[in-house]
């Protein structure tokens, strides 16, 4: 009943343009030994993991050599899933040199893009600026992995949109999933994350799980609406000139993709997840209320509690686990919040017992750059990305985990909290891609531009492009990606 | 004069197209140099005469020519427009946006809660949200959409009776495919704006069938034909085919129905009335008197206040101020949710302005009275109001007037807890005189440290006193400088950091500039100036055509400046001229598939 001539995937419109395909020397290198591509009968899955404000690189670096190292303190919540991690050290984000706007905003845009951030409207404090120029990898990925699936891939944030400038809007400091442009040079579409568990639950599980006759009925009620509303699309879309008609072709290559992810057959097998609150408003962070401020910039607008962040974060974060388990999708983002981080953490408590009194930003350069706060924050990432591996690992796929057929890429948008450095990006990749991936290891790397990396993702995909992003920041896959 | 020229000249990311050489630049000392918008300042208004304002920019569009015909360019050429002879602009496929949305399924189908605010929000593009270049689609909108419309079509038939009442018929009673017609015909009329086709018809009647055989009662049909009525094109989009006017201009106009859409759409911000359908019907939409006439009904409704109150909150910045926070040391007396009451007090001088008071641009700026409730009263020290009504309280003309010493903006434009003079200065000159200033360059000095001592004016004294400061901030800071007896919550200080304000201020570019102390006296300015005024144009041009402003709009922009200001300022008169330009008459020919 759905037709899949004449869709346009705005995904893969210019997924070919971002170079040649030419035999890839590293390829097969990058293979652990044993292994090969004929081998994949489970699907890979690609998780990104955002953390906002970088990080304390000397505390972020592993003790000892590349291949037998531990962890230090603030990444120690890490070291259970040791034998899974590869701590990329040395990468360059390039890219953020030209743009845009503020460097968390060139960063935000840049770094699953790899490229620019274009001029436009939005003030991001440190001038203006728009959007990304080019998709992200997860939506070109996506487009190969997860197409006819449920979802092509499933965005998710614990806490978003938190700054002055953005007001709940996508604004080029809070998002970094990018669909390939509208138009041919033209600024590429944001992709806002999902902020609310209830409907996240609803969206990617509705129906799934009980193959009752009311929700065959459901599912075909609804169905039969979407032809529907396809067959007033189709009746309109010849009327008009060129330009209104391409608007409505990607609304309605939505509208065909959203039909053809609810009708996918999913595994009787899949269990939605249970512990999402229902109540309305649940999750929602209540306003910080007479917390006392420094004279930098405080804020003018919502300071969030961020008393909801961590529970929102683990129910946001077992969505996303489930959607992978269930094969609802093959492709998701966890953004905890975004590059402005005006939220507080009163959950996080000084080595005296003290809560933590100030919001993210401030710490890191806002009433002064504080490293001792910093770590805890950071580390409380860890635990997060920790535990994002821990659900991963304990889903049995095959002969091993579904851990072990994902890669994780855990990134933010900068190094370096007080000056906003983009060289030596903490960037950490997790899971063993399907056996495509050698893991234990600390990987230090000469400062090459982290496009090589998003190519190197790209290529393990299956997807044989030797450069990706802004042309002048790519040299090709990540050499020493071994 | 090389380091200040690299910096004005960058040409990084040059995207948009470059301004010509300005007279005026000249006299600010950058001669002889083409640059990127982010390089140089520009005057109020944006543009001077022989350049293009580049659109979306929301920084305001050209100026007047003499005569009837305007000098319009882009890209450096030069084109007259005969402003005698209409000119066809531009006319983007436009969206509902969240706010449209919600007004229109309450007129539609009596829904309540809003539902649209569970959809992602808009991206800003003409800075009001509903700029029909910049909004792009996403899953999780199709999603939104679909979730919304299927939330909306199972509450209105929840239960036999309550789908009885939504179909406005009853299938015992005459049969229910009768029934079904019946509703069907109408609803899709009035939830495409238009009347239903017979292909609609058809095609819709068997949605309800369908829907009907699958659900397996009369409610299930209706909720089949609601919840796909309202994901179409039809709903979500204002779709104009039009009707050539003169083919050769490729000039075309929009339908009866189709401009009986933009009315209720640019004044209420919902679908048409019957009344405004019978006139479409009536042939009465296809003359701007006729368009004028229901624009002026239009105008007399509550709805029009929603409008205009969504403008104002969006061209300022207040709709944030619910969730206002302020540093409880320099600020004891403001308690979170205040911020509600700032923005509370705003809207309803506004509003008292626009559609009560003096009406105009004027009153906007120098009207003697705000409105405050008792809680406000108490903070703002103003004795005599209690209670948590609002009512209409007088000022002390010595010290405020007008909106620039309401709380909500003294406090929107305090990012930190101290004032920055800066950042107040930049919000007027660019928000109210439509000013351009572009990004500091890179590796700017820090300022000096706020000590004791040393006043606002000294630290700030680098910007005035070197290059390529001073060719910006001259600008923003002499306003800001204006707003200093105020705080970051609105109340006023006779000294700030132990020293006593100066806030004597200069206005350097626009048609009032000159000196001035205090913001009773930069008010009275911005209450005279026709580049507020001109602004303030182009501002409801780009909400108003839902896009930003072009080199088409040339002579649309004229007929409203010339309009604003024969009628000096009046808010309602320009909400009518709205209607009678070639932007709102007029649309290009519609060529399918071109």
């Amino acid at each position: 009943m759905i037709t899949s001539h004449n869709r346009i995937h705005r995904r893969t419109l210019l997924r070919g343009a971002s170079g040649l395909a030419v035999g890839l020397p590293f390829l097969s290198a990058m293979l652990a030994p044993g292994r090969s591509h004929a081998d994949q009968t489970t699907p890979t899955r690609l998780l990104v993991f955002y953390t906002p404000g970088g990080t304390l690189l000397d505390k972020w670096r592993p003790t000892g050599t590349s291949s037998d190292f531990t962890l230090q303190s603030m990444m120690s919540p890490l070291t259970p899933h040791l034998d899974k991690l590869v701590f990329l050290d040395g990468i360059d984000m390039a890219v953020t040199a030209i743009g845009n706007g503020h460097p968390h905003s060139r960063g935000m845009a840049g770094v699953l893009t790899g490229q620019q951030l274009l001029p436009g409207n939005y003030n991001t404090n440190g001038g203006n600026a728009g959007f990304a120029a080019g998709p992200s990898i997860d939506q070109v990925i996506a487009a190969k992995i997860s197409a006819g699936l449920r979802l092509p891939s499933l965005e998710v944030s614990a806490g978003w949109s938190t700054g002055i400038s953005a007001g709940g809007q996508p604004h080029p400091g809070n998002v970094i999933n990018y669909q390939a442009p509208a138009k041919a040079g033209g600024a590429a579409t944001p992709v806002p994350p999902s902020t609310d568990p209830l409907n996240t639950l609803k969206r990617v599980f509705q129906g799934v799980g009980s193959n009752t006759d009311a929700n065959a009925k459901e599912l075909a009620f609804t169905t039969a609406i979407l032809d529907g509303v396809q067959e007033d699309f189709k009746r309109l879309m010849p009327l008009l000139g060129s330009e209104d008609r391409q608007k409505l072709e990607a609304h309605l290559a939505l509208v065909q993709e959203a039909e053809a992810g609810i009708n996918k057959t999913v595994s009787s097998t899949c269990v939605a997840p249970t512990g999402v609150n229902p109540s309305a408003g649940y999750y929602d962070d209540p306003v910080a209320g007479g917390v006392s401020r420094g004279d930098a910039d405080g804020g003018s607008m919502a300071i969030t509690t961020g008393a909801k962040v961590p529970e929102k974060g683990k129910v946001m974060t077992d969505l996303l686990v489930a959607a992978l388990a269930c094969d609802l999708t093959r492709v998701g983002t966890m953004q905890w919040s975004d590059s402005e981080a005006k939220f507080m953490l009163g959950f996080l408590k000084d080595s005296s017992g003290q809560s933590l009194k100030d919001h993210h930003h401030g710490y890191q350069h806002d009433r002064g750059f504080q490293p001792q706060a910093l770590e805890l924050i950071y580390r409380f990432y860890a635990e997060n990305l920790a535990y994002l591996l821990q659900k991963l690992d304990s889903v049995q796929e095959g002969n091993g985990t579904l851990l072990d057929n994902t890669l994780v890429l855990a990134v933010s948008e900068i190094q370096a909290p007080a000056d906003h450095g983009q060289k030596n990006m903490p960037f950490i990749l997790a899971g063993k891609a399907g056996g495509k991936l050698m893991t234990k290891r600390w990987l230090k790397f000469q400062g090459q531009p982290h496009n090589n990396l998003l190519v190197s993702i790209l290529n393990l995909f299956g997807i044989e492009d030797t450069r990706f992003g802004h042309q002048n920041y790519c040299t090709g896959p990540l050499s020493g990606l071994v | 004069m090389h380091r200040r020229q690299a910096v004005l000249c960058s040409t990084e990311n040059s995207t948009f197209r470059r301004y010509a050489q300005l007279a005026l630049l000249g006299a600010l000392g950058a001669a002889g140099c083409n640059a990127t918008p982010e390089g140089n300042p520009t005057g109020p208004g944006g543009q001077l005469p022989g350049t293009s304002a580049s659109a979306g920019l929301g920084t305001g569009g050209g100026s007047t020519g003499s005569g009837g015909t305007v000098v319009g360019t882009g890209g450096g050429t030069s084109a007259t427009l005969d402003c005698s002879r209409p000119q066809p602009p531009s006319a983007p496929l436009r969206r509902l946006i969240r706010f449209e949305y919600n007004n229109t399924v309450r007129d539609l189908l009596e829904v309540a809660n809003k539902p649209a605010d569970a959809l992602p929000g808009e991206e800003a593009g003409n800075g009001f949200g509903n700029d029909a270049t910049a909004l792009g689609v996403s899953r999780l909108l199709i999603d939104g959409y679909r979730s919304v419309a299927e939330q909306i079509a199972q509450e209105k038939t929840a239960t036999a009776a309550v789908a009885l009442a939504t179909a406005g018929c009853d299938p015992n009673d005459g049969g229910e495919q009768a029934c079904a017609e019946q509703f069907l015909k109408s609803f899709l009329s009035r939830a495409f704006r238009r009347p239903a086709t017979p292909e609609d018809i058809t095609s819709y009647t068997a949605m309800f069938s369908r829907g009907r055989e699958l659900g397996g009662d009369f409610a299930s049909g209706v909720r089949a034909v609601i919840a796909r009525a309202l994901q179409s094109p039809q709903f979500l989009y204002r779709v104009e085919l039009g009707e050539t006017v003169d083919a050769a201009a490729q000039l075309a106009q929009p339908t009866g129905y189709e401009m009986a859409t933009r009315l209720s759409y640019l004044f209420w911000g919902t679908l048409p009335d019957d009344a405004l359908m019978s006139a479409a019907e009536q042939g009465k939409l296809t003359s701007a008197e006729g368009v004028r006439a229901e624009a002026e009904r239009l105008l007399q409704d509550p709805r029009a206040h929603d409008v205009v109150r969504y403008f104002h909150g969006m061209l300022l910045g207040t709709l944030g101020l619910d969730h206002l926070e302020r540093n409880a040391e320099f600020y004891p007396t403001y308690k979170p949710g205040m911020g509600a009451l700032f923005r509370q007090e705003t809207e309803l001088f506004l509003d008292d302005v626009v559609w009560k008071g003096s009406g105009d641009v004027a009153g906007i700026f120098s009207a003697p009275y705000t409105f405050m409730n008792g809680p406000l009263a108490t903070f703002y020290g103003v004795p005599g109001v209690t209670g948590d009504a609002f009512q209409k309280v007088s000022l002390d003309p010595s010290r405020r007037a007008g909106l620039l010493t309401q709380a909500s903006i003294l406090a929107l434009t305090t990012p930190g807890s101290r004032t920055d003079p800066v950042v107040r200065g930049k919000w007027l000159y660019t928000k109210l005189l439509c000013g351009g200033i572009g990004d500091p360059p890179p590796d700017v000095p820090k300022l000096p440290e706020p000590s004791p001592g040393l006043s606002v004016r000294d630290r700030l004294a680098m910007h005035r006193a070197v290059e390529p400061c001073k060719t910006c901030h001259q600008l923003m800071d002499p306003i800001g400088f204006g707003f200093e007896h105020f705080d970051g919550v609105g109340l006023w200080r006779d000294e700030d950091n132990a020293l006593p304000v100066d806030d004597s201020g200069e206005l350097i570019m626009s048609d009032v500039a000159g000196p001035f102390r205090g913001l009773v006296e930069l008010g009275q300015k911005l209450a005279q100036s026709s580049d507020v005024r001109n602004c303030f144009v182009g501002r409801w041009l780009t909400y108003a055509y839902g896009r930003g402003e072009d080199a088409r709009d040339t002579c649309t922009r004229v007929t409203l400046q010339d309009a604003f200001a024969e009628s000096k300022g009046n808010i309602k008169s320009l909400l009518l001229a709205l209607t009678q330009t070639d932007a709102f008459l007029y649309r290009p020919v519609v060529v399918a598939g071109q």
